[in-house]
């Protein structure tokens, strides 16, 4: 019986704890089955479990049990000797690290190692290893092809009418022609997040590697955007063409590949990543519609406030699900915050931000994640949180691998 | 398991590697009675089944810096604990051998094993009892988290006001409950940043 094995008895003690909890995803169930269906025995644990049968036997068992007795008994059997044969080795790490720091300090390559208790002197190799988290970068493309990187010590844009100018200290970027619209491109690299505020007040948060597509100044018919990427937009109310009984609000349309999503003002994010499968759209307040597919006569669905609309390649009807907002928006106000996320997507949320690649030595990860940290930790900040989980990860030149 | 009592078992498991006896005496609170549990399934009667988790017990303090996370303590636990009884039960076997007291060895294959343990680790997920940790685990965890960060330095880290850090330190453990049941993110991280 070794670890692998273990390993899979406490996956499947999570899959009927799932079950019971009634959170079984299908695919999760199909798994449970076939388990069950393995072996006449575990089909008839499975019922006994179900049941709880002999509950009430285990728990008498249980709590018969004196371990504050069997502790006091047990250190009069056996000495805790805190200098067990591992002190010799906290030496030899201790050297290794010293000898650490010389191979960065000549330039070498150093690979971090695995989890030991660290002296001092390892900081210092540790912050030659660092990798500095991501921040306010982007670029911003006009209609006639010049690109400009704007400026870091700012937070976002705006656009009006008749300039772009930053959003903290009113310096103006760039002067626009009142008259004509002119499509614009704002653009995150990896590491990289930016806002903008468009000429009717709607402003959009731009997660990294995102782009957005807009035109500086919106006409009086719907107001269209382009995404891909990750973005989070507060759309503006706006009156458009009266009509008997007072004026109908303009739409508010955000085009994405394979999905197109019409609000008339409201929070949503919206997530089009090309490295995921499917595309998320989260509402936080107000109503969406949200259609599969760039025409608007494709299969829709209205979302409320909580709701996450799933729309996939290939599926025949979008999903819906109820979610928790403020985990998924969190990024916006610079927090990673993952609510039982899947190591393998907040390894892609780590590596768009750090601009790190991600690898994976062995079997993929199928535990998951809680926790809130600022995104303006280091990696190795980071990576020292997400160890408090069954993850286990090292640096490498520029390659987080996880074991 | 509960997802939130891993994390706090693999903060206990950082400082069981530092050689923190205090931290073993809450995996030995946390753990002893549940393994002794699951070996007298296989063990004759109780008093031979705690020996046995004892001596298995003082095995994960020799190798208390092997253990990758709590999962993986947990997992040895299981495994030595399932080991030494079947030592056990050969012992006798071999002593009662000619009267043919006992049952065949047989019986004693791995699928009935991975069956124990599954029924061990649901139910104690079920039992409102068991989940709830001792009262003992968590005097520990307060006297090992007292000399932690100062609060400015994790309100600092959370993002949160100091005076927040110092009322939720205030409210301590009384929410530690509340925290298991998954439902205070916060206080978790709290927890996590006392430590380091």
């Amino acid at each position: 019986m070794d670890n692998k094995r273990m390993h899979r008895v406490f996956y499947i003690v999570s899959l009927i704890q799932k079950h019971l909890d009634g959170t079984l995803t299908a695919n999760e169930q199909k798994l449970l089955i076939s388990w069950r269906d393995e072996h006449p025995a575990n089909r008839q644990l499975f019922e006994e479990l179900l049941q709880a049968k002999n509950i009430q036997e285990f728990e008498a068992s249980y709590l018969s049990i004196n371990t504050s007795r069997a502790l006091v008994d047990f250190k009069r059997r056996y000495t805790l000797e805190q200098k067990s044969p591992a002190s010799i080795r906290k030496i030899l790490i201790k050297i290794s690290y010293a000898a650490a720091v010389l191979l960065v300090v000549t330039g070498a390559t150093w690979f971090l190692m695995d989890r030991q208790p660290r002296p001092t002197v390892t900081t210092v190799a540790l912050e030659h290893q660092d990798i500095q988290p991501g921040g306010n970068r982007a670029t911003l493309t006009f209609a006639d092809g010049r690109t400009i990187d704007l400026s870091e010590e700012q937070t976002g844009i705006i656009v009006n009418g008749e300039s772009i100018s930053y959003q903290e200290d009113d310096i103006e970027i760039e002067n626009l022609d009142a008259k004509e619209a002119k499509q614009l491109r704002l653009a995150t690299p990896k590491g990289g997040m930016y806002s903008v505020t468009l000429s009717d007040g709607t402003q959009v948060w731009l997660n990294a590697e995102s782009t957005l597509e807009y035109p500086s100044h919106f006409g009086t018919g719907v107001r269209v955007v382009r995404l891909d990427g990750e973005a989070y937009f507060d759309v503006a109310k706006v009156e458009g063409a009266k009509r008997t009984g007072g004026h109908l609000l303009q739409p508010f349309i955000v085009i994405s590949r394979g999905q197109r999503v019409e609000v008339l003002g409201t929070k949503f994010n919206v997530s089009v990543y090309g490295d995921q499968p499917e595309l998320k759209t989260t509402l936080v307040e107000g109503s969406v519609r949200l259609v599969q597919g760039e025409n608007e006569k494709g299969p829709s669905v209205i979302l409320k406030p909580g709701q996450q609309g799933i729309v996939s390649e290939g599926a025949l009807a979008i999903g819906v699900k109820t979610v928790d907002t403020e985990s998924l928006i969190a990024w916006k106000d610079g927090y990673f915050y993952f609510n039982n996320t899947p190591t393998v997507e907040l390894m892609k949320e780590v590596a768009r931000w750090y601009d790190v690649e991600v690898v994976y030595k062995g079997k993929m990860p199928n535990d998951t994640f809680s926790g809130k940290v600022k995104r303006n930790t280091t990696l190795m900040g980071l990576m020292e949180i997400l160890q408090l989980s069954t993850i286990n990860v090292k640096l490498e030149d520029n390659k987080l691998i996880i074991n | 398991m509960d997802v939130n009592l891993l994390h706090i078992d693999n903060i206990l498991l950082q400082r069981l590697k530092r050689g923190e006896e205090l931290a073993f005496d809450y995996f030995f609170h946390r753990y002893f009675p549940l393994m002794v549990t699951f070996a007298s399934r296989f063990v004759p009667n109780n008093v031979l089944a705690e020996e046995i988790v004892q001596d298995v017990f003082y095995k994960v303090w020799e190798r208390r810096s092997s253990f990758a996370n709590a999962q993986a303590l947990k997992a040895f636990l299981y495994i030595s604990t399932k080991n030494a009884s079947y030592n056990e039960i050969s012992k006798f076997q071999n002593r009662y051998k000619h009267q043919e007291a006992y049952a065949s060895e047989n019986e004693l294959t791995e699928q009935p094993v991975l069956q124990e343990i599954i029924r061990t680790e649901v139910y104690a997920s079920l039992s409102v009892a068991i989940q709830t940790l001792p009262g003992q685990c968590r005097k520990i965890i307060q006297l090992l988290f007292e000399e932690g960060k100062k609060p400015i330095e994790i309100a600092d880290e959370l993002g949160i006001s100091i005076s927040t850090v110092n009322s939720q330190k205030a409210r301590g453990l009384m929410l530690l409950k509340q925290l298991l049941k998954g439902k205070d993110l916060d206080l978790l991280l709290l927890i996590i940043f006392l430590y380091f």
